[in-house]
C-alpha cells in the first residue's frame, strides 16, 4: 500500500455544485473548489486537481467521494434493467411496503419503480423458509426471459428469488444463465448482495445496485483513463455510503454502495477534525491512536451547510454512526451500512414564505445557485437565508467571496422587506425570524439522529463546515444545548478533507438466530472466526498488510419475540466464558438507554453476529498557515435576538495560534464566514481549527 | 360530563392561559413550537417501531403516538401514525377523565402510566392497547402522552380475538378501563399478570406493554425539557393556540366552499349477526354555511346485530382523517374536529353505546364514513378528492406450529393493500396502497414464512381490476397462501364482498373482494367476510383478492395512448381493455408490442372523444 511520503494524498469530494480537493504531501498542503460538471463529472475532478497546482503524475492516492449514483437515481440516468423474480412475486417491487411518502395526500404519487412491470418476469422455482427447495429453478424459462429483456435492448439483470438469503444456489445458476444467454451482461444477484430478509428490501437493492452499475463503472472507468492519461500512476480509491473506501473493481461491482458516497465523506471530516484538534496533535497521526488519547471530542455532531441542502450525521467514540438502510427516493430502500445522516432542504439558499394561516416558513425550496439569493443579483427577488444573514450583519458586504461573488445589500433589504411586510414585522425582526425558523428546523433534524437514537445532543462537540455551517453553528448550539464548536482551518472544503480521513471497510454477518441462554459458546465463537478469516481475505485481496487489518466485532441482541435487534459493539472476537452474562448486560444497559424502559424477566435472543474489517490509515494534516502578528478589527453592527450588537470584524487567518476572543465577533475567510455571539468565546488551536466555547448559561 | 372533572379542568386553565396571542405576537416562536411537539411525536414513533415485539407493529405499523392539552384535546401526532386511531385521542383522554369521577389532578399523578382499551370510553377495539401519562409541568397537570398499540390478540375464543359473529362486547376479549399500570413510577405486576394471562402470545404482548410504557415516558420526558427551556405558561398556550390555528385554517377552507346541502351514503354488505341479508347504511347531510360545516349522520343504520358496529369515537375519527387527507396542509389536531358541528345521535350503527360488538369497526364503517366524505368533497372540491378507494379486509389464522424450535401456538395476521380511486385533476392514482386512512404497511412474506408454518403463492397486483375511467383507479392485490406444517383456524372480519369501490362522474366501480378456500377442489368455500375459526387444512389454497380503486370519468375517454401503456405492463389484459376501455388492439411478436386496430376502437368507442391529457399535480 502506498504510503503517503510516496506522493500527494489527495481527497477529492463531488458534489451537486462545487468539487472540492485538500491535498497533501508531506507538510506541503494545496486545496482548491471548482465547480462540478455534471453530467461529465470527471473533468471537474481533473479541474480541481489542476486548480490545485498539483501535478497528476505525483500523486500517491487519490480518495474519491461522489454524489454520480445518488444523481444517476434521483435523474432516472441508470441502465434499463429487467428483473427476475419468483413466479408470483414480480410486484413486490411495485407493492413495496404499502405504505406512503405523504400518508395524508390523496395527489402524492410514489416514483415509479426503477424496473416497469414489463420487464420484471416471473421464473418457476421456490425455497422455503428454510432454504430448501420446493420448485426447482426453471432453466428454459430463464433463458426466455433473458432473451426478451435483449430484444427489448437490455443489458443489465437483477435477480432477487424468495429465501435466497438462507440459500443462493437457484440465484447463482440464473446468473450463469444470464451470463451464458448474453455475454457481458451485468448480472446483480439478491443473495450475492445481501444475506436477509425481508424481500422487498433485499429486491430493492438488487435493482438499485443493477440499475447503477453500467453508469458507475463508465463513469470510473472515464475517470481512471483520463487521469492515467494526464499521467496519474497511484491508486485510486472511491468512498462508499458507511465512509470507507473501496477499489475501482469492488465500486463497480456494488455500486448501490455509494449513493451517499458526498456526504460520508463530510461526516468522516467531522470525524478526523474532532479527532485531531482533541489531542492537539500536530502532523500526521495514526487514527487509532488519536482516538485512543480522544477526550470529550469523540462524540461530535457533523453538520454541512451548503447552498440548497444541509446534510447531518453523528459520530459517536471517535466513529460516524451508522445504519443499515438508505434509501435515495422513497421506497427505493438500499441494504448497506451508510454514515447515518439525514440531508433537509435548508441552505444559503432556502426560500422565506408565507403559508395561508400567515405563518412563516424557509425551505425546503431554494433559490439554489440560479437565480440564488437576492444579495447575488443574479435575478432572485424571493429572501433567502443569505439575505437574512446579510441583513443580520453576519455576512460581510465587502468582501469578495469564493468565485468573486459580491453581495448586494440592499436586494437583500427589498426582498426580506417583501417577506417581512406580509407577516406585518419590521425587516429586521423578519431577518432575525428566517435565522431562527432555519435553525429550529435544523435543530430539528439533529434531534432525529441525536435524540431518536437515544443520544443527547448536549454532550456533543458541533462541527459545522461548508459554506454557511460556521455562520449558523453557534445560535443551533444554543437552542440545542450544545456548548462546544471546532470549526474546521477550511470549512468550505472540508468533504474533501474528509476523503483522506477514510479507511478501507467491509462489513460482513452472519444471522444466528438462538436464544441467548441457550447459546454454545464453541459455536459462537466459530462463527467469530470464520467472519474474521473471510475478513481477512478480503483485506488480503485489496493489499492491505497484515498489521493495517482491524476487525471490530459485534453482536445482534433482541428480547426473545422481539423483530428488531440492538447492535452492540464488542471488545474483540473471543467468546469470553460468561458471555451470556456479559451480553445480557450490555444489551439492557443498551436497551434503558435507548427506549426508557427494560425488563430483566424477558429472555434475550441473538439474532446476528458481525464482524467489521478496516484499513487503518493515517490521517493527514492541513498545515495551518499561521496568523499574521497583529490584526486591527474593524466594528459592524449586528443583529440579535437581545438587540443590535457592535461585532468585531476579522479576518480569521490573522489570527495567531492561541488566540482567544470573545463575541461578538464576525470572522471571515474566503470559504466561509463564522459567526461567534456576545456570550461564546473564540480560540485558535495548535492546528489552526477554532474552537468555539458557550460561557455561562444565560 | 362530571361536575368535579368540569371544575378541575376549569382550575387548571384559570392559572395559566394568558393572552390568546402567541401566533400574533411571536410567530415565530410559535412555529418553532410546533416542530418541536411533531418532533416529540416523531421520536415516539420511532421508539415504537424500534422496540415492539408483534410484526402487527414493528412491521405493520399499527400503533399511534400522541400529546393531548390538559382538557385532553389533541395537539400533535407522528407522521407515521395510524392515522384511525388519531381522531379517537380526545374521546380517550375525555372518556378517562368522566370514568375516574375525580380531579384528574388526584387520580394521575408524576410518573403514572395508565391503560385502556375501552371502546365505550373513548376507544377503537378491544386490541388498540392505550397508554396515557400525564405530564407535570411546575407541580400542575400540563399535558398528556398517549401511545396506542395493536394488541396481536386480546384473549376470547378466536386466536387474534376478531370475531366477526360475536354479538356483545363480552364477546369481544378482555375490556380495560383505565387501571393504572404505573404508579409514580413504580411498574404494577399484578396488573400485568393480570393482563398477561388473559392474552395468547403472551410474552408479546408483555413486550409490547413495556415499549408503550417507554414510548410515553420517553414523550414526558421531552415535554419536560421543553417547558424548561421555554416556561411552562408558553407551552400550554402554544397547544391551545396551535389548535385554534388548525381550526382557522380548516374554517378558512369550508369558506372558500359553495353554501349548500349535500346528501351521500355509502352501503356496508350486511350484518354479519342477522339473517338479513340487506346492506348497513352510513348517511350523511353536509351543509356548508359560510364557514361551518354540519355533518349529520342521523339517517344512517340503527345498531348491527354483528360486530359491525363503531363507537361514536371511530365515526368521528373517520371524518377527522379524511378532512387532513382532503386538506393534508393543516397540522392535525383538535381544531379539525372543532371546525366541524356533528349530529350523530347515540345508538346508531356509527355511535354503538355498550355492549353492542365493534370488533369490526376498522373494517366497516371507518371506510364508509371515509367514504361519505370523499364522495361530498369530489363534488364541492374535485381537484382534492378521490373516487372509492379500496376497504379492509381482517384475516387472523391461528394453531399450532410444529415445526422444530418453533413450538407453540401462533397468531398471525394478514391484512390486504389495495388501490385508491381515480382523481379528477391527476392521472390514475396508486396502486398497492395501504386501506384508504391507516397508513399501516405489510408484512413480508419472507418475515411470515419464518414466523409461521405458511406458505404464499403469489403476492401479486390483479390486472383488470383498477376501476375503468379517464383517470384508472389503482390496481386491487392478490394473495394466495397456505398451511404447511398443521391444521389451523381462520377468522376474518371486512366488507367489499357486494359493492365494490365507487366510481365517479362516468368511471365505473371496481371489481368487490373475494376470498375462496381450496378453490377448484371439492371442498372449495366462499369465505366471505364473516368467518369465526373457519377449521383449514394444511395444503389447502387460499385464494384472497382485495379491490382496487374506482376509476373517475367515461372509460371510454381514456386516451388510447395510457390503455397501450397498461396493455405493456399487465395492468389492463387485450380482453379488459376492449370490455371496459373499447380499445382493440392485437399483440405482435415480431415487435413485441400491442398493435391498435383503430376501425374496431372506433367503432366501440362510438364518437366518445379521448379526453384532456392528465394535468400536472394541482
Amino acid at each position: 500500500m502506498t504510503d503517503r511520503n510516496d506522493g500527494w494524498h489527495v481527497g477529492i469530494d463531488t458534489g451537486g455544485t462545487y468539487t472540492d480537493l485538500v491535498g497533501v504531501r508531506g507538510s506541503e498542503q494545496r486545496i482548491s473548489k471548482v465547480p462540478s460538471t455534471p453530467p461529465d463529472f470527471e473533468k471537474g475532478v481533473l479541474d480541481s486537481i489542476e486548480a490545485a497546482g498539483i501535478p497528476v503524475s505525483e500523486i500517491g492516492i487519490i480518495s474519491h467521494g461522489t454524489t454520480v449514483a445518488t444523481n444517476a437515481v434521483i435523474t432516472n440516468r441508470g441502465s434499463p434493467t429487467a428483473l427476475l423474480t419468483t413466479r408470483g412475486f414480480r410486484d413486490v417491487l411495485e407493492l413495496r411496503r404499502h405504505n406512503r411518502g405523504e400518508p395524508y395526500d390523496i395527489y402524492w404519487d410514489p416514483p415509479a419503480p426503477l424496473v416497469v412491470r414489463r420487464n420484471r418476469f416471473e421464473i418457476s422455482e421456490r425455497l422455503d423458509y428454510a432454504g430448501d427447495v420446493i420448485t426447482p429453478l426453471a432453466e428454459e424459462e430463464v433463458r426466455l426471459a433473458v432473451r426478451t429483456a435483449a430484444r427489448r435492448g437490455i443489458g443489465t439483470f437483477a435477480i432477487s428469488f424468495l429465501h435466497s438469503y438462507v440459500n443462493d444456489a437457484h440465484e447463482r445458476r440464473a446468473a450463469e444463465i444470464v451470463a451464458e444467454e448474453l455475454p457481458g451482461a451485468f448480472v446483480s444477484t439478491s443473495g450475492a448482495l445481501l444475506r436477509e430478509p425481508p424481500e422487498f428490501e433485499r429486491t430493492s437493492t438488487t435493482v438499485v445496485n443493477a440499475y447503477l452499475a453500467p453508469v458507475i463503472s463508465d463513469y470510473l472507468r472515464s475517470l481512471e483513463t483520463q487521469l492515467r492519461q494526464a499521467g496519474f500512476a497511484g491508486r485510486l480509491y472511491v468512498m462508499h455510503s458507511g465512509g470507507g473506501l473501496l477499489t475501482l473493481e469492488s465500486a463497480s461491482r456494488f455500486p448501490a454502495r455509494l449513493l451517499t458516497s458526498g456526504p460520508a465523506a463530510g461526516a468522516k471530516a467531522a470525524e478526523g477534525v474532532a479527532a485531531v484538534a482533541s489531542t492537539g496533535a500536530v502532523g500526521s497521526v495514526k487514527a487509532t491512536e488519536v482516538l485512543a488519547a480522544a477526550e470529550g471530542l469523540d462524540e461530535v455532531i457533523s453538520l454541512d451547510i451548503g447552498g440548497t441542502s444541509a446534510d447531518i450525521a453523528v459520530v459517536r467514540g471517535g466513529k460516524a454512526s451508522l445504519v443499515h438502510e438508505f434509501s435515495p427516493q422513497f421506497g427505493q430502500p438500499v441494504r448497506f451500512p451508510a454514515v447515518d445522516l439525514i440531508t433537509i432542504g435548508a441552505g444559503g439558499g432556502s426560500l422565506a414564505w408565507v403559508d395561508a394561516g400567515r405563518l412563516p416558513h424557509v425551505g425546503p425550496q431554494s433559490a439554489g445557485a440560479n437565480p440564488g439569493p437576492a444579495a447575488c443579483g443574479l435575478g432572485g427577488t424571493q429572501a433567502t437565508l443569505t439575505d437574512a444573514n446579510l441583513i443580520a450583519g453576519r455576512l460581510p458586504v465587502d468582501v469578495n467571496l469564493a468565485g468573486g461573488v459580491h453581495l448586494d445589500i440592499e436586494a437583500a433589504r427589498q426582498a426580506v422587506g417583501d417577506f417581512a411586510s406580509e407577516l406585518g414585522l419590521a425587516m429586521e425582526e423578519a431577518a432575525l425570524g428566517i435565522i431562527d425558523i432555519t435553525n429550529n428546523n435544523m435543530a430539528r433534524s439533529i434531534r432525529v439522529v441525536t435524540v431518536e437514537r437515544g443520544l443527547d445532543p448536549r454532550d456533543y462537540t458541533l462541527v459545522p463546515f461548508g459554506g454557511a455551517g460556521p455562520l449558523m453553528a453557534a445560535e443551533l448550539s444554543d437552542i440545542l444545548g450544545i456548548r462546544q464548536i471546532v470549526i474546521p482551518v477550511a470549512p468550505g472544503v472540508t468533504s474533501g478533507l474528509g476523503c483522506l480521513y477514510v479507511d478501507i471497510v467491509h462489513d460482513t454477518s452472519r444471522a444466528h438466530i438462538v436464544a441467548l441462554s441457550e447459546a454454545d459458546r464453541a459455536v459462537l465463537q466459530s462463527i467469530f472466526d470464520d467472519l474474521a478469516e473471510g475478513m481477512r481475505e478480503t483485506l488480503a485481496d485489496e493489499g492491505v498488510a497484515q498489521d493495517r487489518q482491524r476487525l471490530e466485532h459485534s453482536i445482534d441482541l433482541r428480547y426473545l419475540g422481539q423483530v428488531r435487534a440492538l447492535n452492540i459493539p464488542l471488545r474483540d472476537g473471543l467468546v469470553p466464558e460468561r458471555f451470556q452474562n456479559e451480553y445480557r448486560e450490555a444489551f439492557f444497559n443498551e436497551y434503558e438507554r435507548q427506549f426508557h424502559s427494560v425488563a430483566i424477566d424477558i429472555p434475550v435472543e441473538v439474532a446476528a453476529l458481525r464482524v467489521r474489517g478496516v484499513r487503518v490509515s493515517e490521517r493527514p494534516h492541513i498545515p495551518f498557515g499561521g496568523g499574521a502578528p497583529s490584526f486591527t478589527p474593524r466594528i459592524r453592527r449586528v443583529l440579535t435576538g437581545d438587540g443590535a450588537v457592535d461585532a468585531k470584524v476579522v479576518q480569521r487567518a490573522s489570527l495567531p495560534v492561541g488566540t482567544s476572543l470573545g463575541g461578538p465577533l464576525v470572522l471571515t475567510q474566503e470559504d466561509s464566514t463564522t459567526w461567534v455571539p456576545p456570550d461564546w468565546q473564540a480560540e485558535v488551536d495548535k492546528l489552526g481549527n477554532l474552537m468555539l466555547t458557550r460561557g455561562e448559561d444565560r | 360530563m362530571n361536575h368535579t372533572t368540569r371544575s378541575g379542568a376549569q382550575k387548571a386553565g384559570s392559572g395559566w392561559v394568558g393572552s390568546n396571542s402567541l401566533r400574533e405576537s411571536d410567530p415565530i416562536l410559535f412555529q418553532v413550537l410546533n416542530s418541536a411537539f411533531s418532533s416529540i411525536t416523531d421520536e415516539m414513533s420511532a421508539l415504537t417501531m424500534r422496540a415492539a415485539f408483534s410484526l402487527v407493529v414493528s412491521e405493520g405499523g399499527d400503533y399511534s403516538g400522541t400529546i393531548s392539552n390538559r382538557r385532553g384535546e389533541l395537539v400533535a401526532s407522528g407522521v407515521r401514525d395510524l392515522a384511525a386511531h388519531l381522531g379517537t385521542i380526545p374521546f380517550t383522554v375525555q372518556g378517562t377523565h368522566e370514568w375516574i369521577r375525580t380531579d384528574p389532578e388526584t387520580y394521575f399523578r408524576p410518573g403514572d402510566v395508565v391503560l385502556i382499551n375501552d371502546p365505550y370510553i373513548g376507544g377503537t377495539h378491544h386490541n388498540d392497547m392505550r397508554a396515557i401519562m400525564p405530564v407535570y409541568l411546575d407541580g400542575r397537570l400540563a399535558a398528556y402522552i398517549q401511545n396506542s398499540m395493536h394488541w396481536t390478540d386480546i384473549g376470547g375464543h378466536v386466536p387474534g380475538t376478531f370475531d366477526p359473529n360475536s354479538r356483545s362486547s363480552y364477546g369481544e376479549g378482555l375490556a380495560v378501563p383505565p387501571i393504572h399500570v404505573v404508579r409514580e413510577g413504580v411498574i404494577q405486576t399484578e396488573v400485568v399478570d393480570l393482563l398477561l394471562r388473559n392474552v395468547r402470545m403472551a410474552e408479546t404482548a408483555r413486550g409490547d406493554l413495556l415499549t408503550s410504557i417507554g414510548a410515553v415516558r420517553l414523550g414526558e420526558r421531552r415535554m419536560q425539557a421543553l417547558a424548561r427551556r421555554y416556561g411552562p405558561e408558553v407551552i400550554i398556550s402554544a397547544m391551545d393556540e396551535l389548535i385554534s390555528y388548525s381550526e382557522d385554517l380548516l374554517r378558512e377552507e369550508f369558506r372558500r366552499l359553495p353554501d349548500g346541502l349535500i346528501e351521500v351514503e355509502a352501503l356496508m354488505d350486511k350484518d354479519p349477526g342477522s339473517d338479513s341479508d340487506d346492506p348497513l347504511v352510513a348517511h350523511m347531510s353536509l351543509t356548508i354555511e359560510g364557514d361551518r360545516a354540519t355533518m349529520d349522520f342521523s339517517r344512517s343504520s340503527g345498531p348491527a346485530k354483528g360486530a359491525m358496529n363503531s363507537s361514536r369515537a371511530v365515526t368521528i375519527s373517520a371524518v377527522v382523517v379524511t378532512m387532513k387527507m382532503i386538506y393534508p396542509q393543516i397540522p392535525m389536531n383538535q381544531g379539525v374536529f372543532r371546525a366541524i358541528d356533528f349530529v350523530l345521535p347515540e345508538g346508531l350503527l356509527l355511535s354503538a353505546e355498550f355492549p353492542s360488538p365493534v370488533s369490526g369497526c376498522a373494517a366497516g364503517v371507518y371506510p364508509a364514513v371515509g367514504d361519505l366524505i370523499l364522495k361530498s368533497f369530489i363534488q364541492l372540491a374535485p381537484d382534492r378528492s378521490m373516487a372509492g378507494p379500496t376497504g379492509l379486509l381482517n384475516i387472523v389464522m391461528g394453531g399450532e406450529d410444529p415445526r422444530p424450535g418453533f413450538g407453540g401456538e401462533f397468531v398471525m395476521y394478514l391484512w390486504l393493500e389495495g388501490g385508491w380511486g381515480g382523481r379528477p385533476a391527476m392521472k390514475d392514482n396508486a396502486t398497492a396502497m395501504t386501506t384508504f386512512a391507516t397508513t399501516a404497511m405489510n408484512q413480508p412474506v419472507e418475515l411470515q414464512e419464518r414466523l409461521y408454518p405458511v406458505r404464499f403463492d403469489c403476492y401479486r397486483l390483479e390486472p383488470d381490476s383498477g376501476g375503468a375511467g379517464w383517470s384508472r383507479g389503482g390496481l386491487g392485490v392478490t394473495r394466495k397462501w397456505m398451511l404447511t406444517h398443521a391444521d389451523g383456524v381462520l377468522s376474518d372480519l371486512g366488507d367489499g364482498e357486494k359493492f365494490g369501490p365507487w366510481g365517479y362522474a362516468g368511471g365505473c366501480d371496481a371489481r368487490p373482494n373475494r376470498f375462496v378456500y381450496a378453490p377448484g377442489t371439492d371442498e372449495e368455500i366462499n369465505v366471505g367476510m364473516f368467518r369465526t375459526n373457519l377449521p383449514i387444512r394444511k395444503g389447502r389454497m387460499m385464494d384472497c383478492f382485495q379491490p382496487g380503486g374506482g376509476g373517475y370519468g367515461p372509460a371510454l375517454t381514456r386516451r388510447v395512448e395510457h390503455v397501450l401503456e397498461d396493455l405493456r405492463d399487465g395492468y389492463v389484459t387485450a380482453e379488459g381493455a376492449r370490455r371496459d376501455y373499447g380499445v382493440v388492439v392485437r399483440f405482435d411478436e415480431g415487435s413485441d408490442s400491442f398493435v391498435l386496430d383503430e376501425v374496431a376502437t372506433a367503432e366501440l368507442r362510438d364518437g366518445h372523444e379521448e379526453g384532456p391529457e392528465f394535468p400536472d399535480k394541482p
